[in-house]
């Protein structure tokens, strides 16, 4: 009796082309997005046993986790790094396959799950920088919540929801809490399995029909030597960082007497400066959305041709990029702004 | 031979009754939820405070109200107050070169509270203040009143 394969040969078949394995084409960004995530499971699920989810005691209990509990300080800095780390590569990898046309059909549902995985991402660097609660992140949550409140109708009942009182307090870190550690991770599990199923579903990483001339394939042993190459490479890098530049931790946030400086998270630094332009919901919440809606709509109204897969900068897919680096453009240069003021 | 069913039989197949007592039921689940999540914690910030006697703000003065989010200004007519939640997006207003200046995205303000430069549109609130029986000045912000509201400082 033939054996069907599990989970793990399922996304690791026997041979895959050598052409689409190299670390040149894929930079092994979608990879290390899950190593991240795994890493960042590992860390959370530590830091729970000591995290103190009430407005009287989190900043408390982190301050316990830095100073007190033997390596709580290098669990939490890794915690924050890898949470750093995944925006990062996610970004890229979205870079990484608009510009080798791997969003195409029949990869075209598999982009609007990755589309989804970035906002999953988001909204879990935002929960998990809340629960903090200390003077740094003060801001950021009041701003945060107050451009949920000025959305249209819709919004006072969502503010309600995730503030759960007329103001940011006690029951708001409890909110934070759940979502951050239940309700956000059980999306997470959700979609990221479906986005690696859909992987192999849609005939493995994105490859040229065009260039498949070459019969080189490299073995399932070789794939998974490459694999867990890059992730100990990572793991060293993420320690030195993680040692190196330990995640800063301020007093006790005070939504009474706020700091005078209100600088968002480097994520949120470009929402920031657009929101120094106009309107709350127009420049926090309708831009934004725009900008997920165009990208969500790339394979289904910009680019619709299967061919130039794989293929860095393909003809097919110039409206896209152009798309994409402009919107990239913006982001990035509204980023530096912020960073720069 | 079977007797003929009545209309009310008819509706009353196995179907309708489900499809029935399931609708029935999941609206029922689906008010319950909303009542659930409907709960508000009734814990709230301060909004009242009893401060000094008017005497004791000199004209011109400027005082921070950090426990209810407001600022104390005397000019020539009398006192007011000034909620220091930005109308933008509910950030705190600092006090900096005789404006009152939001951290988070730049709006500025004049002593009266109109916007002098943007994102937000609308000026920042006048709040109550009253004098409490002991004369001392009583502030509270959850009661809005016109901008040309004063409270008379007898000297």
């Amino acid at each position: 009796m033939q054996k069907r394969p599990n989970f793990f040969h399922h996304i690791h078949p026997p041979k895959i082309s050598a052409r689409e394995a190299r670390f040149t084409y894929t930079f092994g960004l979608g990879g290390l997005t899950l190593y991240f995530l795994l890493i960042l499971g590992l860390t959370g699920a530590l830091e729970l046993l000591y995290y103190v989810p009430s407005e009287a005691e989190a900043n408390l209990s982190l301050q316990l986790i830095n100073l007190f509990i033997p390596y709580g300080g290098l669990i939490r800095s890794i915690h924050f790094w890898a949470a750093q780390g995944m925006v990062i590569t996610c970004i890229l990898h979205l870079l990484r396959i608009v510009f080798t046309g791997a969003y195409k059909p029949p990869r075209n549902f598999n982009w609007l799950i990755g589309i989804g995985l970035l906002i999953l991402t988001l909204f879990f660097d935002f929960t998990g920088y809340g629960l903090r609660w200390d003077s740094e992140i003060a801001w950021a949550l009041v701003v945060g919540t107050n451009l949920a409140k000025s959305i249209p109708l819709i919004g006072p009942g969502l503010y309600d929801l995730v503030v759960g009182s007329v103001a940011i307090g006690p029951p708001t870190i409890v909110r934070f809490y759940g979502w951050h550690i239940y309700g956000l991770p059980i999306f997470a599990v959700i979609l990221v399995s479906w986005h690696i199923f859909r992987v192999r579903r849609d005939g493995g990483i994105s490859s040229s029909k065009e260039k498949a001339e070459s019969p080189r394939r490299i073995s399932r042993a070789d794939l998974i030597r490459r694999e867990v190459l890059v992730a100990m490479i990572m793991t060293i890098l993420l320690l030195i960082i993680a040692t190196l530049f330990p995640p800063s931790l301020g007093a006790k946030a005070n939504f009474e007497n706020l700091p005078e400086d209100a600088t968002a998270p480097w994520f949120f630094l470009w929402i920031q400066q657009l929101l120094r332009i106009g309107s709350p919901f127009l420049m926090g919440v309708l831009i934004p959305l725009i900008f997920i809606l165009i990208l969500a709509l790339l394979p289904y109204v910009f680019d619709k041709s299967p061919k130039g897969v794989a293929i860095w900068f393909n003809r097919e897919g110039r409206k896209v990029q152009w798309i994409v680096i402009i919107i990239a453009a913006c982001i990035l240069a509204l980023t530096v702004k912020g960073a720069l003021l | 031979m079977r007797n003929k069913l009545s209309k009310i039989q008819l509706w009353f197949s196995r179907r309708n009754f489900l499809k029935f007592s399931l609708s029935i039921s999941g609206a029922l689940t689906l008010w319950g939820i909303a009542r659930f999540l409907s709960f508000r914690d009734p814990r709230t910030p301060t909004t009242r405070i009893v401060l000094d006697v008017p005497d004791a703000y000199a004209l011109g003065s400027v005082t921070p109200v950090p426990q209810v989010r407001a600022w104390l200004i005397r000019d020539d007519e009398g006192l007011y107050a000034l909620s220091s939640v930005c109308t933008h997006l509910g950030c705190l207003v600092n006090f900096l070169n005789n404006q009152f200046e939001c951290p988070c995205h730049g709006s500025k303000f004049d002593l009266n509270g109109n916007v002098l430069n943007g994102p937000a549109l609308r000026p920042l609130e006048f709040v109550e203040l009253k004098l409490s029986p002991e004369n001392h000045v009583e502030l509270d912000t959850n009661k809005r009143v016109s901008s040309s509201d004063r409270l008379v400082v007898n000297e």
